[in-house]
């Protein structure tokens, strides 16, 4: 090479000069302007447009909701024009995506046949002990409330049906009787296995957005020995996962956060010994796809406290049209019902409804939760216009400003129930979080974010409000996933907070460990110097939550003569600031194991279970580069096996039986995209 | 007219005012375009639906605010809009066409096969380092704009375009081998 790119000054400098050489070649075309002119005769700016959107929307409302609650073709159809009409209106930032939905929803406008996807009898859980209904009622705030839970190492079948957790899991992913036909015809009728209900994903939800971040990659310890990252207790990306494969959708690589898809199961961590902090637990295992390095887990496990404060919850609901599609405005509505339902005497509720604007008409400051404006205003949840995010926060976020002032004593939640398609106004998270800023540190708004919708949405909009609003995310496909979600001892456990800014750092020994990399995480880890600040993005944790994460390590090779000896291979430390008292705390523990453990024979079928879970959605998430597609596959297929040799411990669980639907579609898709000979310069 | 005049014109209707804001922004939209996806008529296609997107919500946009970043970020929206709808990945970089592939008269051999490298080099990148790369160096968006145009924190382009830059610049010294994939990756 006849130049020089030895610093990134100088590669900057060289590609400045390359792109300025290029430009001459990198011109539009001249007849640019006449081509836009052309189409903009049919789409003019939104002033006029509004107005006639709004003559079509005051035809189609009168009959919305019957129509609609028939569930017959007239009102899909109306749906399908109305989104035909949004794609030839709207102007900004995902707009494109609605001349992708208007055909879709087209497409079902024929008569829509109820099926239920996979009805799955809670017996097939609990089976062979008692029905759910004996089981003793769980105390309230006391519950974690995990999607998917699995039982602790012991008792399995018992841990299962007597906590009512599972019985919410099994409502949560099977009671799809509310939902209407996928594209494609790939649903079995009742009660099939899960494995053999939908073959094969045929395809992607159209019109959706996700972000993908770069997996992180192997860092050499002599060079950086500090990994710091915040917690996260979202499962969001891995309930999306499974609601599309059920759907007959296929599982969008780049919609995978692994860290959501290890923490949507609870994996037994027992409480720690006093109520002010966390139980930090860790194993270190022989990496199950390659011998030269090992997997470390560090669990972290929150207190369980009971907290009698006073709630202020502001629900902002999207009523855009986007809400149409689908049941989304029904399980939105439930969800807000069940929350009002679940609010104290002493809590306080308000309602935002928002378009294009506020919906003032409908706005409801501050009240009982019996109130009946509240649960009319819950009702009339209508979709019609587009969509103003901003709006509808800024507005929750003056009411909820405001009853805080008035109620200093008690915990302030904002609550956005919506598909996150933002497309007036600010439609970015940053800039509408930036425009709703809360600047009260010690009693903060805590923005939750409770997605709906299959189609037409927008995951990292929704997430990213959460992650940097003090929250956390949700996404809900039924309305009585909707209810069990925000059911009283659900919520109650929910609507605890135990830390905020949680953050942990993880410093690696560097006479015993290489390199280290950690799975997942990627939009969460942040810089070691950050460590030391309370920041509001950092995670907020519920009272007796969990969150998991998993390292790939690789060891000296001095360690072998080792192997048999117990080793500290690393400390951790946990921050997090006390949500009951604005007070910032630490937590020190090591990550302490015998390297020669195998998981297979760790004696913990949840350990390797997890250690499953983390690698396939990490090396499936590389699918969406498009490179080692061979060496992915293959991954997966020996995760798939490993998966199943779990079988006789964990097979009659409904999680065990989700997960390996899932990884069955993974390992097939990846199969289907592999080259037929193995590239060379790949290593584990 | 300035940019500020242009949108506000543009909000009360003024079709001229647009064609304005669309001859200023056409190259850098259209460059941007052909370097992410490595596909002329594609590219075609995204900027005449991002200005298209951009005329419709300009009544939204807020005068004052830079116009290029917005249009950039409605653009990038329109490339990722149809990269999913066509379920197919477009082409690599590499392989997009020139307009004219003829050295330039003052360019040395030199000079040519270094370009001809960077090319390659861009073309090796994954999909999100190219995108950064092009946004900063191409479009000249600063760390800021760009965070805001893809969605996402400044600390994460700052990340992208550090590893962006010395896989570059690995693939260049090695004379466009790719990086060895390793799991991190």
């Amino acid at each position: 090479m006849a130049s020089n790119y030895g610093s990134d000054q100088e590669m900057e400098r060289a590609l400045r000069e390359h792109f300025e050489a290029e430009a001459e070649d990198l011109r539009a075309p001249q007849n640019l302007w006449q081509s836009i002119e052309g189409q903009m005769d049919m789409q003019p700016t939104r002033h006029p447009v509004t107005q006639v959107r709004r003559k079509i929307l005051g035809a189609l409302k009168q009959n919305w909701f019957p129509m609609m609650a028939t569930g017959g073709a007239v009102a899909v159809a109306a749906s399908a024009v109305f989104l035909a009409s949004r794609a030839t209106q709207d102007g900004l930032g995902v707009s494109e995506s609605y001349a992708e939905a208007a055909p879709a929803a087209a497409a079902i406008a024929a008569p829509v046949e109820k099926v239920v996807v996979k009805e799955v009898p809670v017996e097939r859980v609990a089976t062979p002990a008692p029905a759910p209904a004996a089981a003793p009622a769980m105390p309230a705030r006391s519950m974690t409330q995990p999607p998917a839970t699995l039982p602790r190492p012991t008792a399995v079948v018992e841990k299962v049906v007597t906590r009512e957790v599972v019985v919410e899991k099994v409502v949560e992913v099977h009671a799809q009787a509310d939902r209407v036909a996928p594209p494609a015809a790939t649903v079995a009728p009742q009660a099939a296995a899960p494995q053999t209900v939908v073959t094969p994903a045929p395809a992607r939800p159209p019109a959706t957005t996700f972000q993908d971040y770069t997996r992180q990659p192997f860092v050499a310890t002599a060079e950086d020995a500090v990994s710091t990252f915040s917690l996260d207790t979202d499962r969001t990306s891995y309930q999306l996962a499974l609601s599309w494969l059920q759907e007959g959708f296929e599982i969008e690589p780049d919609s995978v956060r692994a860290e959501e898809w290890i923490n949507a199961f609870d994996y037994g961590y027992g409480l720690p010994a006093d109520d002010w902090g966390f139980a930090i637990t860790s194993n270190v295992a022989m990496h199950p796809l390659d011998g030269s390095k090992h997997l470390v887990r560090i669990g972290f496990q929150a207190a369980e406290v009971a907290d009698d404060r006073p709630l202020n919850v502001t629900l902002v609901l999207d009523a855009s049209g986007s809400m149409g599609d689908g049941n989304r405005v029904d399980i939105a509505r439930s969800a807000a019902e069940a929350i009002r339902q679940s609010l104290r005497p002493q809590d306080r509720v308000a309602v935002v409804h928002f378009t294009e604007g506020v919906i003032h008409d409908l706005t409801v400051e501050h009240t009982s939760p019996d109130a009946s404006a509240v649960q009319r205003s819950i009702q009339r949840l209508a979709p019609h216009g587009s969509t103003n995010v901003q709006a509808g926060l800024n507005q929750g976020v003056r009411l909820a400003d405001r009853i805080r002032r008035e109620r200093p004593e008690a915990y302030n939640y904002v609550i956005l129930m919506s598909d996150g398609v933002a497309n007036v106004d600010a439609t970015n998270p940053f800039a509408i979080l930036e425009s709703a800023y809360d600047r009260n540190a010690l009693n903060p708004l805590r923005l939750i974010t409770i997605g709906v919708g299959i189609n037409n949405y927008n995951d990292v909009l929704l997430e990213q409000l959460a992650q940097h609003g003090n929250g956390w995310y949700r996404y809900l496909d039924n309305t009585g996933q909707a209810r069990a979600t925000f059911s009283r001892d659900s919520w109650l456990a929910l609507s605890t907070p135990f830390a905020d800014q949680t953050r942990a750092q993880v410093t690696w020994d560097a006479d015993l460990v290489k390199s280290w990399r950690i799975i997942g995480y990627e939009n969460r880890v942040t810089s070691d110097q950050s460590f030391a600040e309370d920041r509001k993005e950092f995670a907020e944790i519920p009272s007796g939550a969990a969150t998991t994460v998993f390292y790939e390590i690789e060891l000296y090779d001095l360690t072998r003569t080792r192997a048999g000896q117990e080793l500290t291979l690393a400390n951790v430390e946990l921050r997090w600031v006390v949500a009951e008292t604005g007070q910032s705390r630490s937590q020190r523990s090591e990550v302490r194991g015998r390297l020669d453990t195998n998981l297979s024979a760790s004696g913990d079928p949840l350990l390797e279970f997890g250690a499953i879970v983390a690698l396939s959605a990490d090396r499936y998430g590389g699918l969406y580069d498009g490179e080692y597609v061979a060496e992915i596959s293959r991954d997966l297929m020996e995760l798939e096996e490993r998966l199943q040799s779990l079988h006789g411990s964990l097979g009659g669980l409904g999680a065990y039986q989700d997960f390996r639907f899932m990884l069955e579609h993974m390992a097939e898709r990846a199969r289907a995209q592999a080259p037929p000979a193995a590239p060379t310069g790949y290593s584990r | 007219m300035t940019d500020e005049q242009a949108v506000l014109r543009c909000q009360s209707g003024e079709r001229e005012a647009f064609h304005h804001l669309v001859e200023r922004y056409k190259d850098v939209l259209f460059g941007t375009a052909v370097l992410m996806t490595g596909n002329r008529a594609l590219a075609e296609e995204q900027v005449q639906e991002a200005f298209l997107a951009a005329w419709r919500g300009i009544a939204g946009f807020q005068s004052g605010r830079p116009v290029k970043p917005w249009l950039v970020r409605i653009l990038v929206n329109a490339v990722v809009s149809q990269r999913r709808r066509r379920a197919v990945d477009t082409v690599p970089l590499e392989t997009y066409s020139h307009a004219d592939d003829r050295p330039s008269p003052g360019d040395t051999v030199e000079a040519n096969l270094d370009r001809q490298a960077i090319r390659e080099a861009l073309g090796g990148l994954s999909r999100d380092h190219r995108q950064v790369v092009v946004l900063r160096y191409f479009a000249d968006l600063t760390v800021p704009e760009l965070a805001e145009a893809i969605g996402v924190r400044e600390g994460t382009i700052k990340s992208r375009l550090s590893r962006a830059l010395s896989q570059l610049r690995k693939q260049l010294a090695s004379g466009g081998a790719r990086e060895a994939y390793s799991h991190g990756q």
